[in-house]
C-alpha cells in the first residue's frame, strides 16, 4: 500500500515537470476529442442506456483518454530515463476501445468476409453473429480497455520507480529524471 | 547496456512500422476487392426504379413496393442489434414532424434473419429507441428483397432509401442518424 502511493507520488513529481505536463495535456485533449468522436458517432452505448448514452460516451472518453495519456507520457519518461517499460498496454487499450466503432455497422466484416471467399448465403446468415459481438458488448470492450490501461498505469509506475531507485538513491519528492541530471 | 535498450527500441520501431504497412495492405486490398465487385455486382444507383418486392408488416399484412407509387417513401433497412440504427430510430422520432408536414411515408424493414443475429422484434426495437412512434410502418425483408437492397458485400446494417411517388429512386444513404439532415434537404429542395 506504502509503495503504490509512493508510486502515484512519483508520477504526480513526473507530470509536475514542465514539459511532461505538456505532452500529458496535448494527448490529453487530442485523445479525448478523438474517443469521443469515435463513441459518440457510433452511438457506444445506447443499446444499455438508451438516450443517456452520450453521457456515457462523453465519461468513457474522458476516463479512457487520460489514462492513455498518463501512459504515452510514463512511456517517453521512461525511455528518456532509460527504464525498462512494457508499453504493450496503451496499444492494448487503445485497441480494445476502438474495436466496436471500427468492427460494428460497418461494411469492414463483411468485405473481409468476401474477400476471403464466403458466399452471399453466408454473409448474410452470418455478419451478424460477428458485428453484433462488437455492437452490443461495445461498452464491456471499453470498461475491459479501460481496465488494461490501469494495469499499464500501474506496471509502469512500478517499472519507473524501481529504476529510479536503481539509478541513483531514493527519489523522494523529487523527478527521478531531475536528480539524474542534476548528479550528470 | 545503453546500446543494448537502443537495440531493442529500433527492433520495436521496426514492428510497429512492418504492423502499421500491413493494415495499411490490407486496407487497400479490401478497397480494391469492392471497387472491382462493385463493377461487378448490381447495386441500386439514384435514379433506377426501386425492385418492387413483396414483404410482410409487424401487423401481418403482406404488401409490396409498387403499392406504395403514388406517395413520397422512406424505405429504410435496419438490424434490431445495431446501436446505429437505434440512434437513427431516436433521430427519426425527434424529427418525425418534418415527415407527416411533408407527407413522407416510412417503412422500416428489419433486413432477412437479422443478419444472422436474431435481435428483438423490428415493432419492439422501433417502439423502445424511437420514443413510441407509431408514424413508422414496420416490416420484415424477404432475403431477396435484403440483398437487393443492400448488396454484398458492402453490406450495412444502416442502409435507407428515398422514393418519389413514381417509383424512382431519389436518394441512397447509409446511417440515418447522421444523414437526416440531408435527407430532409432533399425533400425540401425536391418539393416532396
Amino acid at each position: 500500500m506504502k509503495s503504490t502511493l509512493q508510486n502515484y507520488k512519483n508520477i504526480f513529481s513526473i507530470i509536475k515537470n514542465k514539459k511532461y505536463l505538456t505532452l500529458f495535456i496535448i494527448t490529453l485533449i487530442f485523445t479525448a476529442l478523438s474517443y469521443y468522436y469515435i463513441l459518440s458517432s457510433s452511438a457506444e452505448g445506447i443499446l444499455d442506456f438508451g438516450k443517456y448514452y452520450i453521457y456515457f460516451d462523453i465519461v468513457s472518453s474522458i476516463i479512457i483518454s487520460f489514462l492513455i495519456s498518463l501512459l504515452v507520457t510514463l512511456t517517453v519518461y521512461s525511455y528518456k530515463i532509460k527504464v525498462k517499460n512494457n508499453n504493450k498496454f496503451a496499444v492494448a487499450s487503445i485497441i480494445t476501445t476502438i474495436l466496436p466503432g471500427s468492427l460494428c455497422c460497418t461494411s469492414v466484416i463483411p468485405s473481409i468476409l468476401a474477400l476471403i471467399g464466403f458466399s452471399t448465403s453466408f454473409l448474410v446468415g452470418n455478419t451478424g453473429k460477428i458485428q453484433s459481438i462488437f455492437s452490443v458488448y461495445g461498452p464491456l470492450f471499453i470498461v475491459v480497455g479501460a481496465v488494461i490501461g490501469w494495469i499499464g498505469l500501474t506496471q509502469i509506475t512500478k517499472d519507473i520507480s524501481a529504476g529510479c531507485n536503481i539509478v541513483k538513491n531514493a527519489v523522494n519528492d523529487e523527478c527521478c529524471e531531475s536528480n539524474y541530471e542534476n548528479k550528470n | 547496456m545503453t546500446s543494448a535498450v537502443n537495440q531493442i527500441m529500433k527492433t520495436k520501431i521496426k514492428f510497429i512500422l512492418y504492423a502499421i504497412i500491413a493494415i495499411f495492405a490490407i486496407f487497400i486490398i479490401v478497397k480494391l476487392f469492392l471497387i472491382e465487385n462493385a463493377k461487378n455486382a448490381k447495386y441500386l444507383s439514384v435514379g433506377e426504379i426501386a425492385p418492387n418486392y413483396a414483404f410482410q408488416l409487424s401487423n401481418g399484412t403482406i404488401t409490396s413496393i409498387y403499392n406504395y407509387r403514388g406517395k413520397t417513401t422512406l424505405l429504410w433497412f435496419v438490424v434490431t442489434w445495431c446501436s446505429s440504427c437505434a440512434e437513427g430510430n431516436s433521430v427519426l422520432a425527434n424529427n418525425i414532424a418534418f415527415f407527416e408536414k411533408h407527407n413522407i411515408k416510412i417503412i422500416e424493414l428489419e433486413q432477412y434473419d437479422d443478419l444472422g443475429q436474431n435481435g428483438m422484434p423490428i415493432s419492439k426495437f422501433v417502439s423502445i429507441y424511437g420514443n413510441n412512434n407509431t408514424y413508422v410502418q414496420t416490416g420484415i425483408a424477404s432475403y431477396n428483397m435484403t440483398i437487393a437492397y443492400n448488396t454484398p458485400p458492402n453490406f450495412q446494417l444502416d442502409i435507407y432509401y428515398l422514393i418519389n411517388p413514381s417509383g424512382k429512386i431519389l436518394y441512397i444513404g447509409e446511417g440515418l442518424a447522421e444523414g437526416i439532415s440531408t435527407l430532409e434537404n432533399i425533400i425540401t429542395k425536391n418539393k416532396l
